[in-house]
């Protein structure tokens, strides 16, 4: 199978219609963290998922930024397809649709579809079925890979095994031979029948009855003992493997543990520095205002102003009361210069007499008419009201002062009880800045506190991605279980070595018999059945043993690839030899790495361990494409996280001369700034594209985020 | 090489049966030659081969164990 293409529609940041032709050999996706990557791995896994069917319409994978532009009572498509070469051109096509309706979104109309042509006819058939002709999850198994972790397929303990059972033809000899007490093949069910005719045969000769009864019960005996054993073999080899598993995972994450542990003392110490520094954090400003009285800090500037008003007041004040002192000593000046001339007393003429001259509007002290409101009759006027007015009793005059209240004396007053306390504002500043900056400390504290605890917790995700196998509590628990768990192991194990010799002494002891039995047969009327069965045997055991070698040879030549792979993966480098082995107490197949004089290499360094695991699966890609004729891409997503730059590139220019259909995410090749390192590019003999996100976007909104791919060589 | 006659070969390489039943493993490269051996045990093994092959039914067991049985039963010595 080839892909050929492969197009992504409102696929999450895949917006809109996204088509990528493909090529064989090696070609590179090059994005940086979150430029869509795991994304498009992730869409082929929704593609390739044969057998999900909640996960199918999962409203999640559809486009943020599609949701937001679709309008109320619309619908839309998430569709990822793929069109590949196997034995033509096939497409396969899944696909839903949907709706927003009351801002909320439906998802419905599932689709999984499959084309392929037939003669001239172009025929549909369902999508599953079609990919699990063609790729079927047997090879799909080992065929994607997400993260470098994860590339040891062999983990898993089954994982080999099930290797073997699909690759290696071993399933061809289950007609014949199984090695299941519960299931038999062939020549189990006909070593067992011509066992059953031997010995019916013995019994009906009655020349050795006696001697066959005895040698037919112990076998009998034997059998029943053998069965027994075996049983309790299995299920010992059953707890010691599971529990070996566990232990296994356990091993490879008991480094694991201990760094979980850590990160999570480290995570307590810093909440609770953070929680105590948070606790130094008042930011109640508004209440301190009125209740500290910080509301008076700035109260210099005011008072300052009220100082200068006051004085300009003061000033104002002294200055007119100076000007009304200066009139008032002019006043009296002119009165004192105008006591040199003596004038006339008020009563000449005498009231009477103004009276007559007003009535007869004429003056008679200076003979001139003086008619009514004309000068001369108001003078007569004025003189008679001051005459009346002399006349009246006299109250003493008393002298009215400028400014007969005291506001301005009051304020000077004020103002100088308040010049005492601006020593204190002044300081009150002092204290509310120093305040203000403690606090701003704290919070700046709290924030690196809180940026700390940020990469603890990145840490600790990374920690528990990388072993996604075990939850953070199955971790901790795991790791409190482990005493138990190897104390059960070993009791296991024990029973196992115990069992096995008592399996060997029995079978010894069987064969003792049973060659009684025949040597009794031989001289019995049943020899001929004797030699049937014991033909139906040593048959039987012949297919045991091609079984078995059947499985070596597969796994030798799987292990010889695979180190063909690893040499020219790890270019001037140690490798080491790829070795896979057969754990005896486990009876499980394992995979290990070790140097030319057998010495184990234990904790192989990542770069070496994945590529380790990367020659196996080029190596069973290989195999496969032998056995079943047929060629199969290998799609891996962040690879080479642990590589070394020029490890990459000597890494993907090995791939690429593979000649193998190998698709490969990567964030390699970008630097810091997540420019393409072009030099590097140039050196490399593949096809690349460029993954990354449109410009402009919000990095807090999802919707804006939308990847888009370029071919850039 | 078909996967029965791969089959064949690994099976009549076991040591054990071809000391015990004196055959020489390397005479036989296919499930046809192996018919037509002289060898009651190299033939039996091809009759089971060819036998089961040719038929998934778990009945078969019975029939091709009594067509072996009965040809063991008259040519093993």
């Amino acid at each position: 199978m080839i892909i050929k293409e492969i197009t992504l529609e409102n696929f999450r940041s895949y917006y809109g219609k996204n088509t990528i032709k493909f090529n064989d050999g090696l070609m590179l996706f090059i994005g940086d963290n979150g430029d869509g990557k795991t994304t498009f791995f992730e869409a082929l896994e929704w593609l390739f998922d044969t057998t999900s069917t909640k996960h199918n319409t999962d409203y999640r994978l559809i486009s943020e930024k599609k949701i937001l532009e679709l309008p109320e009572y619309s619908s839309d498509t998430v569709k990822v397809s793929m069109t590949f070469e196997h034995d033509g051109e096939k497409i396969v096509e899944k696909s839903f649709s949907f709706q927003k309706e009351n801002n909320q979104i439906r998802t419905n109309n599932f689709l999984f579809r499959g084309w392929y042509v037939e003669g001239v006819e172009r025929t549909q058939i369902q999508g599953g079925m079609l990919l699990d002709r063609c790729f079927e999850a047997a090879i799909r198994k080992y065929c994607l890979f997400k993260g470098e972790k994860n590339l040891n397929v062999f983990n898993n303990s089954d994982a080999l095994k099930y290797l073997i059972d699909t690759f290696s033809n071993i399933r061809q000899f289950d007609p014949y031979f199984i090695g299941d007490n519960e299931n038999l093949g062939f020549t189990e069910f006909a070593e067992k029948e011509s066992n059953k005719v031997c010995e019916k045969a013995m019994k009906a000769d009655k020349s050795n009855e006696t001697q066959e009864k005895i040698l037919s019960s112990q076998l009998t005996k034997l059998r029943n003992d053998l069965q027994d054993v075996r049983t309790r073999l299995r299920n010992n080899r059953t707890n010691a493997t599971n529990y070996s598993t566990k232990l296994d995972d356990l091993e490879s994450s008991k480094e694991a543990c201990e760094q979980l542990k850590q990160i999570n003392e480290r995570l307590k110490s810093l909440n609770e520095k953070k929680t105590r520094t948070e606790s130094f954090v008042n930011e109640d400003y508004t209440i301190k205002l009125l209740d500290e009285m910080w509301i008076l800090c700035g109260f210099s500037n005011i008072f300052a102003e009220f100082q200068n008003k006051i004085s300009g007041a003061s000033k104002e004040k002294r200055k007119l009361e100076n000007e009304a002192i200066k009139e008032k000593g002019k006043q009296e000046a002119i009165k004192e210069l105008a006591k040199g001339i003596i004038p006339l007393p008020p009563y000449i003429p005498d009231a009477k007499t103004m009276e007559e001259m007003l009535t007869d509007e004429f003056c008679k002290v200076c003979g001139r008419e003086a008619k009514k409101d004309s000068e001369a009759y108001n003078f007569m006027y004025n003189k008679l009201q001051d005459l009346i007015k002399s006349q009246q009793p006299q109250e003493d005059a008393e002298e009215t002062p400028v400014f007969p209240n005291n506001f301005i004396d009051e304020l000077n007053k004020k103002s100088n009880t308040l010049e005492s306390n601006i020593l204190e504002i002044n300081n009150l500043r002092i204290k509310i800045k120093d305040y203000i900056e403690y606090v701003e400390a704290r919070k700046a504290e709290v924030k690196k506190i809180q940026s700390n605890i940020d990469v603890e917790e990145d840490n600790k995700r990374k920690l528990l991605a990388q072993n996604d196998n075990l939850t953070e509590e199955e971790l901790k628990n795991s790791y409190e279980n482990i005493t138990n768990w190897y104390k059960s192991k070993n009791d296991a194990e024990k029973q196992i070595l115990i069992l096995e010799k008592d399996e060997k002494d029995i079978e010894n002891k069987l064969a003792e018999v049973q060659k009684d039995y025949d040597e009794l047969g031989k001289t019995s009327t049943a020899n001929t059945y004797r030699k049937i069965h014991t033909a139906f045997e040593k048959i039987q055991n012949a297919f045991k043993y091609a079984k078995e070698k059947n499985t070596k040879e597969f796994l030798a030549l799987l292990e010889a690839k695979a180190n063909e792979y690893l040499n020219k993966l790890n270019i001037d480098d140690f490798t080491g030899i790829i070795r896979i082995y057969e754990d005896k107490i486990e009876r499980k197949l394992k995979i290990k790495l070790e140097d030319k004089n057998g010495t184990f290499v234990a904790n192989p360094n990542q770069a070496l361990e994945t590529t380790m695991y990367m020659s196996v699966l080029f190596a069973v890609s290989e195999l496969t494409t032998i056995r079943r004729d047929y060629d199969y891409p290998l799609i891996f997503d962040a690879p080479t996280s642990s590589f070394a730059p020029q490890k990459e590139s000597d890494f993907f220019n090995v791939i690429s001369d593979i000649k193998k259909q190998c698709i490969i995410f990567t964030k390699s090749f970008l630097n810091d700034e997540g420019k393409l390192l072009n030099d590097k590019i140039d050196k490399l003999h593949c096809t690349i594209n460029r993954m990354e996100k449109q410009h402009p976007f919000d990095k807090n909104d999802l919707s804006t985020i939308q990847t888009k791919i370029t071919l850039i060589k | 090489m078909s996967n029965e006659d791969k089959m064949l070969k690994l099976v009549l390489s076991d040591n054990n049966l071809s000391s015990f039943y004196e055959y020489n493993a390397e005479d036989y490269q296919s499930v046809s030659d192996a018919l037509q051996s002289d060898n009651t045990v190299v033939v039996a093994v091809a009759k089971i081969i060819r036998g089961v092959a040719e038929d998934s039914d778990k009945g078969i067991q019975k029939s091709v164990y009594q067509e072996v049985f009965n040809y063991l039963n008259q040519n093993l010595l």
